[in-house]
């Protein structure tokens, strides 16, 4: 099992280069000077060598590919820079605003895990009217565009009812609102998903085995199937807890939801470079996280895998 | 089966797949069809503003009811169709350019070739779809063209995946074996037996991708970094109805609706498509 | 995180029970849109800017003419290049170390460390001349250092090693808490020198939609919005549920040519009836009623007339003669294609809208309805809509990649000469070059910023500004707009023309 572990993260290795590369060019392609537009704001008329001794700060007077290499060097010690709009280290700025991102991550993960295997498996195993409808009401989730749904919320639930805050602090019943805005649509591609592979699996001879020895459909879904979907199962949550973390944008901002898709709106707006370029690499790195988690669920759920892998 | 047993539209001749497809064609037909002759209903410009009736409920003279600038709501939603699915369309077809050619090239070549051109897929993927087309729009400015060159931009390596996936396993198939031992020229290969193989599954990826895209242009249209005003498209009238949404609930009900309703229609064509190649019958318990 | 909510809903429960108490401690909520705030030594804005300028107070304030009146200065005098200068006295810090010569110096020397140092002072001046006198000069030899200490970027803090934790002013209140992105909590400072602030307690939350924050106003979640968008005018509730409080008319809203002409945007620049034309196809009376919840005013002026005393009618302008509009299209030659679009040779009469500095929603919906004026006199706009100042000026502005500018701005300054100088010359270091007409407004520019007298500096600027709207129309007055906040019905908000200056420390809670 190390051993897998270990040659899966060497094999990731070139893909996260590449990756902070990538995060590293959009950014330092992108127009607009962060410092120019603080210096406009304060009034201040910059005289050339002001210019110059800011560009040399930031490093933008050397040629793009050393500024990767020095930027690189620091990013692998967690030196992400530091933010040109607040003056606070990138890496405490994005701590700043993790922990109301995960908050909201996780919960929506839970509710669209629940979300999923309820409408996946009323869809699989329900008569056909109910299943029909189950489908269709999983479509409309899939289809319903998050920004909508989240004003519809609003409207009936803080105009309407009254029953929650607008304005969260991060706390738990502030969270209510988006969490159930974003885990709708998540759990519904998920339910999809749980649809789609127990009718495949429900194809399979081994299933017509166990028909035929009388167990029932309960018994057969939970001792047959569900630790052969498992693994499919957990790489889909582990990309949707990904797709959560970096996909709240919208709601986060319909919301006011003082999370990471708040920091990297206003980072753009701002042009705050460091503070772009940290939030991408940082994301890259949960998306590697992720993934990494999915493939020892995959192989942990997997007995001939984990067989072959321990003789190896 | 016993026909009891069959579920009821299945009774009367019609698939549950064979549904959602006839559906989904027609809404998607009922769209094209009230563009077709939006012309010659009695509407106003889109453009054309009536300040002293502005955000006006639904009325006689205004079907929808107007916006912030007393524009008709019907009518733009009707002039935004060519836009906002244009947009989606035409967003999917430079997915397709970038990602058939690429998906298809890293499961032919295999080995190395294909192991470098994964990872280089990974690398994009790795970031947030959405923020890094918010990225890409942030540094192109903000406009239509720039938000389709976002979404591609951020949508292409997943759909690249899926081509190589569906290349892979076509050509691991029996009779595509054959063709290529008895000498079929590659070209002749790729042609003639697999891209006849992934076409059905290409268009149920087309389909459900469409949809997805969709979603994502009105949401960058929303954050209001998409469509420009005053051109009519569905997530940028929501944006523009935002502020209104306490008084004028009407001015968010029918774009929003717009968007939804088109949305569904490219689901349900791409799930009634896999239903329908789904030629595999789960067991009854 | 948790912890500052527990704590307002246990003060909430317990109202009923302690009505004296809730009286005799005034807390106010405003809702402003983002943390700016930078708490890097060398680019320090930390409780120097809007909304929390309340720690720390300016040598001078601005006067009701934009001129600069005594506050931590007492009174000074320019001679030879020389500033000298007597310091109010009895004041102290809040942490009690006394406002003197010695503190004074090393208060304005903490801006030099400062990247944003537009004082400009020169360093090595500094002189004590008696317990409250000092002395210094200009690097530039500037005579309008004073005036440019009007800013709340120059506020004088003490020097101490927690300067950006725990900033030690001798202003109204003094910091409380600071959770940054989320809020900044002030409290009053007992032993401030001036008049108490009514307010014992302000916070500032950082709302950053626009939606949000009215919605939070109307849900009683804040008292009052400190930056107010025309989208949220134009939504405002009629109900009286939210009441509007404003300034005099400040900033403008205007639209700027492109003055440089380089092809394809290069219609405008030489033709200057065609940009008067555009002048009057401007329905100004309707902007202003649509927008700004109708109470901007339309301007013939970029500047309003009280700021230095410009006079309200320093420039003719352009009133709205649709008429008069077409005439001078076809004199110059512009006349009707099949489209209704005018053509001259060949050329359509298309022009390319960027809207709007600082961003569009300053201006929204202006960028609509001004193509729906100009289309009725035959000129086609194509709108580009921009949400980030960075994408202005680079992608836009700075190549000079459109005719038209709309921009949304002010003389935020009591020096007059600055807004003139710095955006509507070609010496321009913002990149203003685009825009400006130059030659006989760049003489002026020049020769005001060193004229002897305010008043011939005055006089200069004004015929500036004149120039480039009656000779040049090289820039369209469009609008000129108060500051505005919102409230809950019973507050009083004391407004400022300065968004810094605003006084939330003394908004009156009437019953």
């Amino acid at each position: 099992m190390l051993r897998f572990l270990l040659i899966r993260l060497i094999a990731t290795l070139p893909t996260l280069l590449g990756m902070s590369f990538l995060a590293f060019a959009i950014v330092a392609i992108a127009p607009g000077d962060p410092v120019m537009m603080e210096l406009r704001a304060m009034g201040v008329v910059p005289k050339p060598e002001d210019i110059a001794a800011i560009k040399a700060e930031y490093g933008v007077d050397r040629p793009f590919l050393a500024r990767y290499v020095a930027w690189l060097g620091r990013a692998v010690q967690f030196d992400l820079g530091r933010s040109v709009a607040t003056g606070r280290a990138v890496t405490s700025e994005l701590a700043l605003y993790l922990p109301a991102t995960l908050a909201l991550s996780v919960s929506a993960l839970i509710g669209a895990v629940s979300i999923s295997l309820g409408l996946g498996l009323i869809a699989v195993m329900a008569g056909p009217a109910v299943s029909a409808a189950t489908r269709a009401l999983t479509v409309l989730l899939v289809s319903i565009p998050s920004f909508w749904l989240a004003l519809l919320l609003i409207h009936a639930f803080v105009l309407e009812l009254g029953w929650v805050r607008l304005i969260g602090d991060g706390s738990l019943p502030d969270l209510i609102l988006p969490a159930l805005t974003l885990s709708l649509g998540a759990g519904a591609t998920l339910g999809r998903f749980v649809y789609e592979r127990v009718r495949a699996e429900r194809c399979e001879d081994y299933v017509r085995l166990a028909i035929a020895k009388g167990l029932g459909p309960m018994r057969i879904l939970l001792a047959h199937i569900a630790p052969r979907i498992i693994g499919p199962l957990a790489t889909a949550w582990a990309n949707t807890l990904g797709a959560l973390l970096g996909g709240a944008v919208i709601v986060e901002s319909v919301f006011g939801w003082p999370g990471l898709g708040q920091l990297i709106l206003q980072a753009i707006g701002q042009r705050d470079f460091p503070v772009i370029q940290g939030y991408l690499v940082f994301m890259g790195l949960i998306f590697f996280a992720t993934s990494l988690a999915a493939d020892i669920v995959v192989v942990l759920s997997d007995p001939q895998l984990r067989r072959r892998l321990s003789d190896a | 089966m016993p026909d009891a047993l069959r579920p009821p539209l299945t009774r009367l001749g019609i698939a549950p797949g064979r549904l959602g497809l006839g559906l989904g064609l027609a809404i998607l037909l009922l769209f094209s069809g009230i563009w077709a002759i939006s012309g010659r209903l009695d509407l106003p410009a889109p453009e054309a503003m009536d300040l002293l009736a502005r955000l006006a409920p639904p009325s006689a003279t205004h079907p929808l009811g107007t916006d912030h600038l007393g524009r008709d709501l019907a009518a733009r939603i009707l002039a935004a169709i060519p836009v906002s699915l244009g947009a989606a369309l035409a967003a999917m077809a430079a997915i397709l350019v970038i990602a058939l050619p690429f998906g298809a090239v890293a499961a032919l070549a295999g080995g190395r070739v294909d192991m470098v051109m994964m990872r280089l897929a990974d690398c994009v993927m790795a970031f947030p779809t959405l923020v890094l087309a918010l990225a890409v729009i942030g540094f192109l400015g903000a406009s239509l063209e720039a938000s389709i060159i976002g979404v591609v931009v951020a949508w292409w390596p997943s759909n690249a995946r899926l081509v190589r996936a569906l290349v892979m396993s076509a050509q691991e198939r029996d009779f595509v074996r054959a063709a290529r031992l008895s000498g079929a020229s590659r070209a002749r290969v790729v042609l003639r037996h697999i891209l006849p193989q992934i076409l059905p599954p290409l268009a149920v990826l087309v389909s459900l991708e469409t949809a997805s895209i969709l979603l994502a242009l009105s949401a960058l249209s929303f954050l209001g970094i998409g469509a420009q005003p005053p051109t009519p498209e569905w997530g940028a009238m929501l944006n523009e109805a935002r502020p209104f949404f306490a008084e004028a609930p009407h001015m968010l009900l029918a774009p929003g609706l717009a968007v939804l309703i088109a949305v569904i229609a490219f689901n349900l064509i791409g799930e009634a498509l896999r239903d329908l190649l789904d030629k595999r019958e789960p067991y009854r318990w | 995180m948790s912890k500052a909510p527990l704590a307002v809903r246990l003060a909430l429960a317990a109202l009923p029970l302690m009505p004296m108490a809730a009286w005799a401690e005034p807390t106010l909520i405003v809702a402003v849109k983002a943390d700016r705030y930078s708490v890097k030594e060398d680019r320090f804005t930390f409780t120097t800017r809007r909304p929390a300028a309340q720690i720390a107070e300016t040598a001078v304030k601005p006067d009701a003419s934009f001129n600069p009146g005594p506050l931590l200065f007492k009174s000074w005098r320019y001679e030879d290049g020389l500033y000298i200068v007597t310091l109010q006295e009895g004041i102290t810090f809040s942490d009690g170390t006394p406002f003197d010569a010695d503190t004074a110096i090393a208060s304005l020397r903490l801006y030099d460390k400062n990247r944003s140092d537009f004082l400009q002072l020169d360093q090595s001046s500094f002189e004590k001349r008696g317990a409250y006198e000092i002395a210094f000069r200009s690097e530039v030899a500037s005579a309008l250092v004073i005036e440019n200490m009007t800013h709340r970027g120059t506020s004088l803090f003490l020097p101490t090693d927690t300067l950006t934790e725990n900033p030690i002013g001798t202003g109204p209140f003094v910091l409380d808490s600071y959770a940054p992105k989320q809020q900044i909590t002030v409290r009053r400072n007992p032993d401030y020198w001036g008049e108490p602030p009514l307010v014992e307690t302000l916070t500032f939350r950082f709302i950053g939609d626009d939606t949000a924050r009215m919605l939070a106003l109307q849900n009683g979640e804040v008292d009052v919005i400190g930056e107010v968008t025309p989208q949220m005018m134009l939504s405002m509730p009629q109900d009286g549920s939210v009441v509007l409080h404003q300034s005099r008319p400040i900033r403008y809203a205007a639209l700027m040519f492109n003055m440089q002409g380089n092809a394809p945007f290069d219609i405008a620049a030489k033709d200057l009836t065609l940009r008067r034309a555009l002048g009057y196809a401007i329905d100004r009376a309707t902007i202003a009623t649509v927008l700004y919840g109708g109470f901007g005013k339309p301007a013939t002026t970029i500047l309003p007339g009280w700021m230095f005393d410009l006079g309200d009618d320093h420039a003719m302008g352009f009133d709205f003669d649709p008429e008069l509009s077409k005439a001078l299209l076809a004199e110059a030659g512009w006349l009707p294609g099949a489209d209704g679009v005018r053509e001259k040779d060949g050329r359509r009469l298309s022009l390319t809208m960027v809207a709007a500095y600082p961003n569009v929603s300053t201006v929204k919906p202006m960028p609509e309805m001004l193509q729906q004026m100009f289309a009725a006199v035959g000129v086609e706009v194509a709108i580009v809509e921009v949400e980030d100042s960075g994408v202005y000026n680079d992608t836009y502005f700075g190549p000079g990649a459109a005719d038209m500018f709309l921009e949304f701005a002010s003389n935020n300054n009591t020096d007059p000469t600055y807004l003139l100088y710095n955006v509507f010359t070609t010496m321009s270091p913002w990149g203003y070059a685009v825009t400006s007409p130059g030659g006989n407004v760049d003489a002026l520019a020049k020769a005001s910023r060193v004229a002897e007298s305010r008043e011939e500096v005055v006089r200069l600027v004004r015929e500036a500004y004149r120039s480039i709207v009656d000779d040049h129309a090289a820039t369209i007055p469009i609008l000129l707009v108060p500051n505005f906040s919102l409230s809950r019905p019973g507050l009083s908000v004391p407004m400022s023309e300065y968004a810094d200056w605003i006084d939330y420390g003394n908004v009156e809670l009437a019953d």
